[in-house]
């Protein structure tokens, strides 16, 4: 099953001097199962392009299908759609509201109308899944750090039990380790629970190291599509949009223009040394 | 909808009413809206759309752009109209049941809209043409009279100016929290009063968090920047009258002068004319209480 | 001169109960003392929360030191009637450009600062066209705050702290809420500012890429400073680096795992091109058996 995006286009102000035609065309198939990295620079279409998955955003034109039903459908519920797609946006502090991060993760699970008990049951497993240390479930979560709020909001989506699960710039404001603290927790969730991650970002060397696919967005059309070798093989291109790839991308491309036979595929520091080692282990034999 | 109210919005051209000084716009649009109901005769309405039109034209904001104003205000103004029509006393001219509709009422009425529309057109063509920060320099300046009587005429301009500068900032923010709360299938929209109203806490809580912490920020960011009241405070645009706005006060004058004349002349040789300046009075207040 | 000095700074945040009574106290700042020359580009790198925000605050006189002292050219912050003069000095630009543009165009924004000071009229927009063209923004001088990137926010900001004139500017995290090119746009900013201009810049931020054109960095952890030197020297030590919940550049992190490898690279490798380079001249490419 998949999430089908067939020709999609979403323009907003119509009619007024801000008119913006904010996707054009796009058609995706975002797989079950798959993580995935959607990459675009501040405009380019990819926070309004998640926005239309879980049908916050109405697509001018075009049609969106989760697991095979037209979303837009009139007996196509939009609500249940919701918890299937659970979407983290990029500020917890907008949906932190409750006394403690247990009251406000159990507002997901409560919206949906689940028993009593088994809302308790669902925060209390998205907490632990989330890392959350326990004796912070009774904590206000307006006195978390930043990387526990953070915990604190993805926590509250995942006690919907999603299908899939968006997180919008999940990293913002982030020092490096609460960088990789929450990544490592975003990809132990893709590998344990088997949900569909959808991550979108502008930094490539955060995402590089973790997913599997990588979609590049520019002036609303996907502009690449594929694996993050094929992606950052196109380094030229990602600048002229405004992208960088990472910077192990430019060493390998420069090694090799200077003459060095390395494959230049490697994205991550451990891949590049691999790749060195054997290049330069060959030359001293 | 919210993008629809040109009331508040600031239109840049180069034009000489955007160049006069606020304290002239705000008095102008005060006196031209006093105006309105002193001077509520059809020959008055004529003087008083000649001034406005002549302004706007002077203004180049585009007339389409300042009649969209009246969108927001369209469902006031039709209610209006209804009730004066049906519920104003005199010759019947047409009987539908109970309800008469009357060559009084039909005058109320158009008399009514005239007057709204022109109030809205007056004070949507000022904040058209001044930028918030001029109006509150200007609001600053002309209630300086006050301080004497310790009114901190500095800190409120200061309030509107921030105010001014944070709404539409706070408006984007709610839409954010909104939909984050959507995501986690939050629902605004069903329900009765009180579940509506509830409903509306898992927004209002990370908005007004927000607000504070903003608030925090913004008053450490105007401390390092030396911020210490109105006390030795120098101006960047200071507000000085040039030679445009003295003619602009006459021609507020002159305005006023033809105005009078021309009711006068109509009381004089028109005998029949019914509304007059103290029979204004009563229709002044009438309109007070249709807002 | 010092631009900047201070001896042995203690802060501590005390937390009262409603009755008043001290909850609990915090150190985040633990004595730190620090010097920065005239016209320096100093770094202050820190996870969130090892206090290197506290620290600037002081350096504004926006905080009081719990113990210990901070000189801004020779005045104590502690002496009151030095406050705005302090202030005028040593300029500070925040995080979140939104909450600390303070008009809603942007020329009156950065003649803020100077309508404070009392500057004249004239003076006044002198400064603010300087300022606005330091920072490249002067086209924008009309627009609304609302309509710009993050980046241009960020520079309107620094604009508004450039027309006051300071010997120093602190920047408080500047780039952590922007995406890449709005970072970028600012680093250059603050690096030309402190090039042409000759603007003492205390620069704080998490992001290694940033600290690289630095003078000097401080590494900061737990209220205290714990690295200091070159960007050479500190990026040499990645291990160290690293326990400090931070990071290095790829390419550094790169060339130090080589190096461990048994591959002879310099220490300390900042850019790509230095890379390269270092690689060209360790192991020729004719050596590696291509020919292209």
């Amino acid at each position: 099953m998949a999430i089908i995006l067939d020709k999609v286009n979403y323009s907003y102000s119509v009619g007024t001097a801000y008119e913006k035609h904010a996707l054009k065309d796009v058609s995706l198939v975002l797989n079950d199962g798959e993580f995935i990295g959607i990459i675009g620079h501040t405009g380019s279409g990819k926070s309004t392009l998640i926005q239309h998955l879980n049908g916050l955003e109405r697509a001018t034109s075009g049609t969106i299908y989760y697991n095979g039903r037209d979303i837009y459908d009139t007996d196509f519920k939009m609500k249940e759609l919701r918890g299937k797609v659970g979407l983290v946006f990029q500020y917890p502090e907008h949906q932190l509201f409750e006394t403690t991060v247990l009251e406000d993760v159990k507002f997901g699970p409560k919206n949906q109308g689940l028993p009593p008990l088994e809302v308790d049951l669902r925060a209390y497993e998205a907490l632990k899944q989330v890392g959350m240390p326990e004796e912070l479930y009774d904590a206000s979560p307006f006195e978390l750090s930043g990387g526990q709020k953070r915990r604190a909001a993805i926590a509250g989506v995942l006690a919907m039990k999603p299908e899939v699960l968006i997180l919008d710039e999940p990293t913002a404001g982030l020092d490096p380790r609460g960088r990789d603290e929450i990544l490592d927790q975003i990809a132990a969730l893709h590998k344990e629970q088997g949900i569909t991650v959808i991550l979108v970002s502008h930094s490539m060397e955060d995402v590089a190291n973790y997913v599997g696919r990588i979609i590049v967005m520019n002036h609303g059309q996907v502009a690449l599509d594929g694996m993050p070798k094929e992606v950052f093989s196109h380094y030229r291109e990602l600048e002229s949009m405004g992208l960088s790839a990472p910077q192990v991308t430019y060493v390998m491309n420069g090694l090799r223009q200077a003459g060095y036979p390395v494959e230049t595929s490697a994205t991550t520091v451990e891949e590049a040394k691999e790749e060195i080692l054997r290049v330069l282990g060959q030359g001293r034999e | 909808m919210i993008r629809d109210i040109t009331i508040g919005q600031y239109y840049p051209a180069a034009s000489v009413i955007h160049k006069l000084d606020p304290r002239v716009k705000l008095l102008g649009t005060l006196v031209f809206i006093i105006s309105l109901f002193l001077f509520s005769s059809f020959s008055g309405y004529v003087v008083a759309a000649v001034f406005l039109f002549g302004t706007i034209r002077l203004s180049r904001v585009p007339l389409k752009f300042i009649l969209k104003g009246l969108k927001a205000v369209f469902i006031l103004l039709l209610f209006t109209v209804i009730f004066n029509i049906f519920l104003t006393k005199g010759t019947p001219l047409v009987t539908i049941g109970p309800l008469a509709i009357t060559w009084e009422g039909i005058r109320t009425a158009v008399f009514m809209a005239i007057r709204l529309v022109f109030l809205i057109l007056g004070s949507s063509l000022m904040t058209l043409t001044t930028t918030p920060n001029q109006l509150t320099d200007g609001m600053e300046k002309g209630l300086a009279i006050l301080k004497p009587l310790h009114v901190p005429v500095h800190e409120i301009a200061m309030i509107m100016s921030i105010a001014l500068r944070f709404i539409p900032i706070l408006l984007e923010e709610t839409d954010k929290i909104m939909k984050a709360q959507s995501a986690r299938g939050a629902d605004f929209e069903s329900g009765n009063m009180i579940q509506k109203a509830k409903s509306l806490i898992p927004i209002l809580v990370p908005l007004f968090v927000s607000a504070f912490r903003r608030a925090n920020d913004l008053a450490m960011a105007m401390e390092a920047r030396c911020y210490h009241g109105g006390d030795g405070r120098t101006k960047m645009k200071p507000l000085r009258y040039e030679k445009r706005d003295y003619t602009a006060y006459f021609l507020l004058l002159l305005y006023l002068g033809i105005l009078l004349a021309v009711n006068l002349l109509v009381r004089y040789f028109v005998a029949d004319t019914q509304i007059t300046f103290l029979s204004a009075l009563p229709a002044t207040i009438m309109m007070r209480e249709g807002f | 001169m010092n631009m900047i000095r201070t001896e042995n700074l203690v802060h501590e945040y005390i937390r009262r109960n409603e009755e008043g009574e001290v909850e609990s106290i915090s150190q985040a700042v633990g004595g730190v003392t620090l010097e920065v020359a005239k016209g320096d580009f100093v770094a202050i790198l820190g996870h969130n929360g090892s206090g290197k925000s506290t620290l600037a605050k002081h350096i504004n006189a926006l905080l009081e030191p719990t113990e210990g002292s901070v000189w801004v050219k020779g005045m104590d912050t502690a002496d009151e009637t030095k406050l705005w003069e302090i202030r005028q000095s040593a300029g500070m630009v925040f995080q979140n450009p939104d909450n600390q543009i303070i008009a809603s165009v942007v020329e009156e924004d950065v003649g803020f600062g100077p309508e404070n000071m009392g500057v004249p009229t004239e003076e006044i927009w002198r400064r603010v066209e300087e300022s606005l063209k330091a920072v490249g923004m002067l086209e924008y001088r009309s627009h609304s705050p609302n309509r710009l990137s993050g980046g241009q926010k960020q520079r309107v900001a620094i604009a508004g702290i450039m027309a006051m004139k300071p010997d120093c500017i602190v920047l408080d995290e500047p780039t952590a809420m922007l995406d890449p090119n709005g970072r970028k746009e600012v680093l250059r900013t603050v690096r030309e500012l402190n090039r042409q201009e000759g603007v003492t810049v205390l620069l704080i931020t998490h992001y290694m890429e940033e600290v690289i054109h630095a003078d000097r960095v401080i590494v900061m952890d737990d209220g205290k400073i714990v690295m200091q030197g070159t960007p050479r020297q500190i990026f040499s030590r990645v291990d160290e680096i690293k326990k400090y919940r931070l990071d290095v550049p790829q390419v550094t992190e790169l060339a130090y795992e080589l190096r461990r490898s048994g591959v002879n690279l310099p220490e300390g490798i900042l850019t790509v091109e230095e890379f390269l380079e270092a690689i060209k001249k360790e192991a020729p490419a004719y050596k590696t058996g291509t020919n292209r």
